[in-house]
C-alpha cells in the first residue's frame, strides 16, 4: 500500500465508486426525471437537444419554465436516450461513471498534499459517502456529477498551467450547472495553498466566460430566474435568509458527517425555519466561525484540510440562499461537490495516524473498513428508495412525516387518482404543518372544491390570497372558488381586486368576464369587457367595435358598480380615439360621482 | 501580481461588464440601423444573400458594408429563434467592446501617462453613457472599434516587419468593411507610417487594405444600380449621396462642431461665453494632447485625428460617431493636461489646468451617475420601443400574413411581424439638409410597391403626413397608428 500511485488511487476509488452504485441501474425514473427525460421530447434524440441548446432547462408548462438553463445536462440525457432507447438502466449506468469520474478527480486533486494509503482513504470516503445517493441513484442528479468532474477538470487543468482547457472545463460546466460558477474561487482556493502565483489572465479569462453565461442565462430564463423559491425564503432580505440558513449549516455538518438519516428534500418542519437569530443560529455561526479558523491555521501544515473546509463552503455557497434565494432550503445532491471537505478532512486523518502510529496499521484498516463498511450499507440501502416516483413519495412519507412537502406530494399523487378525500386531508395536513405557502392553499382549495367542502374551500383560497396578495394566479382561484360556492359578488370583487393588482393577466380577464356574464350583465358593460380583451390580444379593430357598441347601448343611467369597468373603457376609448369616447366618459364620470 | 499586462486586461473586463449590463428590453431597430444590420444578418443566414430582404421587392443592400452583418448572420445560424437571439448579439457586441477596451489601453501604455490613469480613462471613455446607449442596440460600432484599435495599435509597433504591415492593412481593411468611415483608418495608419518614413510598410498596409475592400468596392459598382431612384437616399450607395448633396454638402461651418458632443457631455451649463471658452480651452488640449501622442504612437494620432475629420465631413449629426473614439479623445485629454501642467510657468495656471481637469471629472462623472442610476443611457430606446410594441400586437393579430407595412422603421416591423415593409419616409439629398418626397409622390412609390398600411409610431413621426385623411385601422391618442392604404385599382 505505501507504493501505491496516485493514478492507482485513483483507479481503484473509481472501482468502489462503480461497484458500490451498480445497484442503481435497477432504478427507473424518479420525480424530477419524468419532465425532464422521460416526457421531454427534447432529450429524445440529439437533433431535438440540439435544437433546444438556447431553451431553458425545464420543459415549457403554462405561461413558462423556471429558471434555469443547463443545455449541456440536457444534451447528455439526449445522447443516452439515442443510444439506449430510452432505457432508464444506461442512463443511470451513465450517472455511475461520471460518479466514478469524479471520485478519481478528488484523489488527484488530493494528491497535491496526500500520498500513498491517505490519497485512497480521500477518494473511498468520496465514493462512499451516503449524501451522494441521491445525485448519483437519480438521474437528474447527473447535473451535480457533470458539473463537479468539469470544475475538477479545470483546477487540475489551472495547476497544470493548461489555462485554454481549463477556460473550455469552466465554460462546459457553467452550461452544465450554474452551482459551477464556484470554479474561478476555487482555482483561487487552489493555487493560494497551492502557494503559486495566481495567473491574472487565467482569472480574467474565466470572468469574462462567466459574465458571458450570466447574461445568457439571464436572456433565456429571463425574468423566471428567481421564480420557483422556495416558500420559507419568499419576500426576505438578505439579513432575513443569513438568519434562517444558520442554523441549516448544522444539518449540513450533519448531513457530511453522520449521513445515515436522510430525505428526499428539507423542509418545515423538518427545518424550522425562522428569520430570528436563534440559539441554533448562534450555534451555526459558531460552527462556521470554528470551521473557517481551523482552516486558516491549518492552511500551512495541512493544506488539504483549508482545501476542504473553504472549498466546501464554497461549493455550497450557491446555494447557501444568502447572496441569492434558491428554490431550496437544503438538498442533499447539492452537497455532492461541498463533500469532498470530508474526504479531505479525513484523508489529512489518515496520513497523520499512519505517520503517528507506524505499527498500527491493521488498527487503522479495521476503522477505515467500519466506516466504509456503515457507509456502504448506508448506501446500497438508500439506493432503492430512488427506484421510482411512488416509492420516492411513499417512503419519504414515512420517514419524514414532518416534511410538510411530502404531504403535498402524496395529496399530489391522491389529487391524480381521483381520491379526493384524502388529498384534501394531506393538503390541510401539509397546510398545517407550513402554513405559509400560498401554493398549498391553492392545492388545498380545489381539493376541497372537489370533495364539496364549501368552508375549507372558501377558508383556503381566501388564505392564500391573503399570504399572496398580488399573485394573479391566486386571484384567479379565490374567485373561481367564491363563484363556486355561489357568491358571485365577491368573486367578481376578488376578480377585480386580481386585475387592480397586475393588470393584463389574460386568465383573470377571462375569468372575471365569465363572472360578470354569469351574473348576467348588460350587453354594453359585457361589451366594454370584450374590448379590453381584445385589445390586451392585439386585436384592436374587436376593441373598437366593442366600445362604439357599447357607448350605443349605454343607458343614460350606469350603475355605480360599473364604475371601475367604465372607467377603464373610457380610458381605452379615449387612447383608441373612437366615436363614443366622449359618451363613456361621460357615463364614467356619472358612474363614478358618488365613489 | 500587479504587471503591466493587468490594467488593459482589467479595462477589457470592466467595459464587458458593463456593457453587458447595459443591455435592456427595447426592440432591435429602434434606432434604424440596428435593424437593417440584423435584417441583413437573417438574409444572409437564410441563403437571400446580401439583399435588403425586409423590403417588398429585395435588392442587393449596396449602403451598409457588410462585416458586421455577416458576424451576426454566423450567431443567427447558430440560433435562428428572433428574438431571443438578440441574447448573442448583444454578447457579440459587448466582446468586441471590452477587445476594443483591452486593445486601447494595451497600446496607450506607450503614452507617457501612468499605466493605471491611462486604464482608467479608456474605461471611462467606454463605459459612458453615450457609449452604453449605443452598445445597447445592434451598431457596428464595437466591432470596428475594436479592430480600428488593432490596426493602430499594431501600425504603432516600432519594428519593421512586412508581415505587420500586411496585418495592419488586413484589420484596416476589415474595419473599413464594418463601416465606411474605416477608410479614416487606412490612412491614418498610413500616414503613422510615412511620418516615421516606413514607406514600404505605408504601401503594403494600404495595399492590403485596398484589396481587402476591392471586391465589396467592386460589387456596390456593379449593383448599385438596382435601387429604385425612390429609395437612393435611404438605401443608396455613399456615391448617390454625394451626387445628389454635392461635394459642397460636405462642407459646412457645422463641420467646426464635430467635438461639441463631447463637451456637452464634460462642461456644465454655462453662458455661451464662458462655455464657448471652457469648449476652446478642452479643443486646444484635446488637440496639444494628439500631438502629443504622436511621438510615441504616430498612428494613434493621425488615425484619431483622421477619423474625427472624416465625422466632420460626414454629412450626419457627429453624436453617434464621435463616441466611440471617447477613450482616445479622454487620452489626448490628460495628455494635453499633462503637457501644460509642465509648460505652465508658475502656480496659476497649473491651477487653472487642475481646475479644468476637475470639473471636466466632475461634471461627466455625475451625468454619468445620473445615466447610469436612472438606465437614461437606454430611455431612447425603451421610449421608442413602446409605441413599436402596441403596433407589432396588432399587426400580428389582425393583419394578413402578405400584408405589406410602411414604417419609419421598416427593418423593426419586418423583424417582429414577419411582414415585408418599406420606408415611409423618402428624401434625397439637397447639400447638408435632406428633401423630403412629397406626399403624393410617396403615396404612388407605396402604392407600387404593394404597401397595404402605414404605420405611424407617434406625433411627430414622418409617415403622418402620408396618413393624412386615411381611416384608421386604429388609432391611439398622441401614440401609434395603423392605416390602411388606398391604392386606385
Amino acid at each position: 500500500m505505501r507504493n501505491l500511485t496516485v493514478g492507482r488511487a485513483a483507479w481503484m476509488a473509481a472501482a468502489v465508486a462503480l461497484v458500490v452504485y451498480l445497484p442503481s441501474l435497477a432504478n427507473s425514473w424518479a420525480l424530477d426525471d419524468i419532465s425532464v427525460i422521460e416526457r421531454n421530447a427534447r432529450v429524445h434524440g440529439i437533433g431535438a437537444a440540439l435544437e433546444a441548446f438556447f431553451a431553458p432547462y425545464w420543459p415549457p408548462v403554462g405561461d413558462g419554465s423556471p429558471g434555469l438553463y443547463r443545455p449541456l445536462i440536457i444534451l447528455s440525457y439526449a445522447v443516452d436516450w439515442t443510444l439506449s432507447g430510452g432505457a432508464p438502466w444506461f442512463s443511470h449506468l451513465m450517472n455511475v461513471l461520471w460518479h466514478a469520474a469524479a471520485t478519481a478527480l478528488v484523489v488527484l486533486v488530493a494528491a497535491a498534499w496526500l500520498g500513498g494509503p491517505a490519497l485512497l482513504v480521500v477518494g473511498v470516503v468520496f465514493a462512499l459517502h451516503p449524501v451522494h445517493v441521491e445525485a448519483v441513484a437519480n438521474v437528474v442528479g447527473r447535473a451535480e456529477l457533470m458539473a463537479t468532474v468539469l470544475v475538477l477538470g479545470a483546477m487540475l487543468a489551472a495547476r497544470r498551467g493548461r489555462d485554454g482547457v481549463a477556460v473550455v472545463l469552466v465554460a462546459a460546466a457553467l452550461l452544465t450547472k450554474e452551482s459551477a460558477i464556484v470554479a474561478l474561487p476555487l482555482i483561487w482556493l487552489d493555487t493560494w495553498l497551492g502557494r503559486r502565483s495566481q495567473r491574472p489572465g487565467l482569472s480574467l479569462a474565466l470572468g469574462v466566460v462567466s459574465l458571458a453565461w450570466l447574461h445568457l442565462w439571464h436572456a433565456i430564463a429571463g425574468a423566471m430566474v428567481l421564480d420557483g423559491v422556495a416558500a420559507p425564503l419568499r419576500n426576505l432580505g438578505a439579513g432575513e435568509r443569513l438568519a434562517t440558513m444558520l442554523p441549516i449549516v448544522l444539518e449540513v455538518v450533519r448531513l457530511l458527517t453522520w449521513p445515515f438519516t436522510l430525505a428526499a428534500d428539507y423542509n418545515p418542519q423538518m427545518i424550522v425555519p425562522t428569520t430570528m437569530l436563534t440559539w441554533a443560529g448562534a450555534l451555526g455561526v459558531a460552527v462556521v466561525t470554528a470551521l473557517l479558523g481551523l482552516a486558516l491555521a491549518l492552511r500551512r501544515t495541512a493544506p488539504a484540510v483549508t482545501c476542504g473546509i473553504v472549498g466546501g463552503a464554497i461549493a455550497w455557497g450557491p446555494t447557501a440562499n444568502v447572496l441569492a434565494p434558491t428554490g431550496i432550503l437544503l438538498a442533499e445532491r447539492t452537497l455532492y461537490l461541498p463533500s469532498i471537505a470530508v474526504a479531505l478532512v479525513t484523508g489529512v486523518i489518515a496520513a497523520r495516524v499512519l505517520e503517528r502510529f507506524p505499527g498500527q496499521g491493521r488498527l487503522a484498516l479495521a476503522g477505515a473498513l467500519l466506516l466504509a463498511g456503515a457507509w456502504t450499507v448506508r448506501v446500497e440501502t438508500r439506493i432503492p428508495f430512488w427506484r421510482d416516483s411512488r416509492t420516492v413519495v411513499i417512503e419519504d412519507y414515512l420517514e419524514h412525516p414532518e416534511n410538510y412537502r411530502a404531504h403535498v406530494r402524496v395529496g399530489f399523487v391522491y389529487a391524480q387518482t381521483g381520491d379526493t378525500v384524502r388529498a384534501l386531508r394531506e393538503y390541510l395536513w401539509a397546510a398545517e404543518l407550513y402554513p405559509l405557502d400560498a401554493v398549498v392553499t391553492v392545492q388545498a382549495g380545489g381539493a376541497a372544491m372537489a370533495t364539496g367542502d364549501t368552508a375549507i374551500a372558501l377558508r383556503e383560497a381566501r388564505r392564500g390570497w391573503t399570504l399572496a396578495p398580488g399573485d394573479p394566479v391566486i386571484a384567479e382561484r379565490l374567485s373561481a372558488t367564491l363563484a363556486w360556492a355561489g357568491d358571485t359578488s365577491a368573486a367578481i370583487a376578488a376578480a377585480a381586486a386580481g386585475r387592480a393588482r397586475r393588470a393584463g393577466v389574460g386568465p383573470l380577464e377571462a375569468r372575471y368576464l365569465e363572472l360578470r356574464r354569469a351574473r348576467g350583465v348588460d350587453p354594453w358593460w359585457e361589451a366594454l369587457l370584450v374590448a379590453r380583451i381584445a385589445w390586451l390580444a392585439g386585436r384592436a379593430r374587436a376593441a373598437v367595435e366593442q366600445l362604439d357598441a357599447a357607448a350605443a347601448q349605454m343607458p343614460g343611467d350606469p350603475t355605480r358598480d360599473s364604475c371601475e369597468d367604465l372607467r377603464e373603457g373610457a380610458e381605452l376609448a379615449r387612447n383608441l380615439q373612437t366615436q363614443g369616447a366622449g359618451r363613456l366618459a361621460a357615463a364614467a364620470r356619472l358612474a363614478c360621482s358618488g365613489n | 501580481m500587479l504587471n503591466r499586462a493587468l490594467g488593459p486586461r482589467l479595462a477589457g473586463l470592466a467595459v464587458f461588464a458593463a456593457a453587458l449590463w447595459a443591455q435592456h428590453d427595447g426592440l432591435i431597430g429602434v434606432f434604424f440601423d440596428d435593424g437593417i444590420y440584423v435584417s441583413l444578418a437573417r438574409s444572409l443566414a437564410t441563403g437571400e444573400g446580401y439583399v435588403n430582404g425586409h423590403l417588398p421587392e429585395p435588392f442587393p443592400a449596396v449602403h451598409y458594408p457588410p462585416l458586421y452583418p455577416w458576424a451576426l448572420s454566423l450567431l443567427w445560424r447558430v440560433w435562428p429563434q428572433f428574438p431571443d437571439n438578440a441574447a448573442v448579439f448583444q454578447l457579440f457586441d459587448a466582446a468586441c467592446l471590452g477587445l476594443a477596451a483591452w486593445l486601447i489601453a494595451a497600446h496607450a501604455r506607450r503614452l507617457p501617462l501612468i499605466p493605471w490613469v491611462s486604464a482608467t480613462l479608456v474605461t471611462a471613455g467606454l463605459v459612458a453613457f453615450p457609449v452604453l446607449t449605443i452598445v445597447g442596440v445592434r451598431f457596428s460600432e464595437p466591432l470596428f472599434l475594436a479592430l480600428a484599435a488593432a490596426a493602430i495599435a499594431l501600425s504603432d509597433r516600432a519594428h519593421r516587419d512586412a508581415r505587420l504591415a500586411v496585418a495592419v492593412g488586413v484589420l484596416a481593411g476589415l474595419a473599413t468593411l464594418t463601416r465606411s468611415i474605416g477608410i479614416a483608418v487606412v490612412l491614418g495608419v498610413a500616414l503613422g507610417y510615412l511620418t516615421r518614413r516606413r514607406w514600404n510598410d505605408a504601401a503594403l498596409s494600404t495595399g492590403t487594405a485596398a484589396l481587402i475592400v476591392l471586391p465589396w468596392t467592386l460589387w456596390v459598382w456593379r449593383h448599385a444600380a438596382a435601387v429604385p431612384e425612390a429609395l437612393a437616399a435611404n438605401y443608396g450607395t455613399y456615391a448617390s449621396e454625394v451626387s445628389q448633396a454635392g461635394l459642397g454638402g460636405l462642407v459646412h461651418v457645422e463641420t467646426l462642431g464635430v467635438l461639441l458632443p463631447v463637451m456637452r457631455l464634460l462642461l456644465p451649463s454655462l453662458s455661451a461665453g464662458l462655455w464657448y471658452t471652457g469648449t476652446m480651452l478642452l479643443v486646444a488640449l484635446i488637440a496639444w494632447g494628439a500631438w502629443s501622442a504622436w511621438r510615441s504612437a504616430p498612428s494613434l494620432a493621425s488615425g484619431a485625428t483622421a477619423y474625427i475629420a472624416m465625422v466632420a465631413l460626414w454629412p450626419y449629426a457627429p453624436d453617434r460617431f464621435i463616441w466611440i473614439v471617447l477613450p482616445w479623445l479622454f487620452l489626448f485629454l490628460a495628455l494635453g493636461l499633462r503637457a501644460a501642467w509642465r509648460v505652465a510657468p508658475h502656480a496659476a495656471p497649473r491651477s487653472a489646468v487642475a481646475a479644468l481637469a476637475a470639473l471636466a471629472i466632475l461634471v461627466g462623472g455625475a451625468r454619468e451617475w445620473q445615466s447610469v442610476t436612472t438606465g437614461g443611457f437606454a430611455a431612447t430606446a425603451r421610449g421608442i420601443s413602446a409605441p413599436m410594441r402596441a403596433l407589432i400586437r396588432v399587426i400580428n393579430a389582425e393583419l394578413p400574413a402578405d400584408a405589406v407595412i410602411a414604417s419609419a422603421d421598416e427593418a423593426l416591423i419586418a423583424l417582429y411581424t414577419g411582414r415585408r415593409a418599406m420606408p415611409a419616409h423618402m428624401f434625397h439629398w439637397a447639400g447638408r439638409s435632406t428633401v423630403n418626397l412629397d406626399p403624393a409622390a410617396t403615396h404612388a412609390v407605396l402604392c407600387h410597391a404593394g404597401v397595404t398600411h402605414v404605420a405611424v409610431t407617434g406625433p411627430g413621426d414622418p409617415a403622418e403626413r402620408i396618413v393624412s385623411g386615411f381611416e384608421p385601422h386604429f388609432r391611439l391618442r398622441d401614440g401609434p397608428g395603423l392605416y390602411r392604404l388606398p391604392c386606385g385599382t
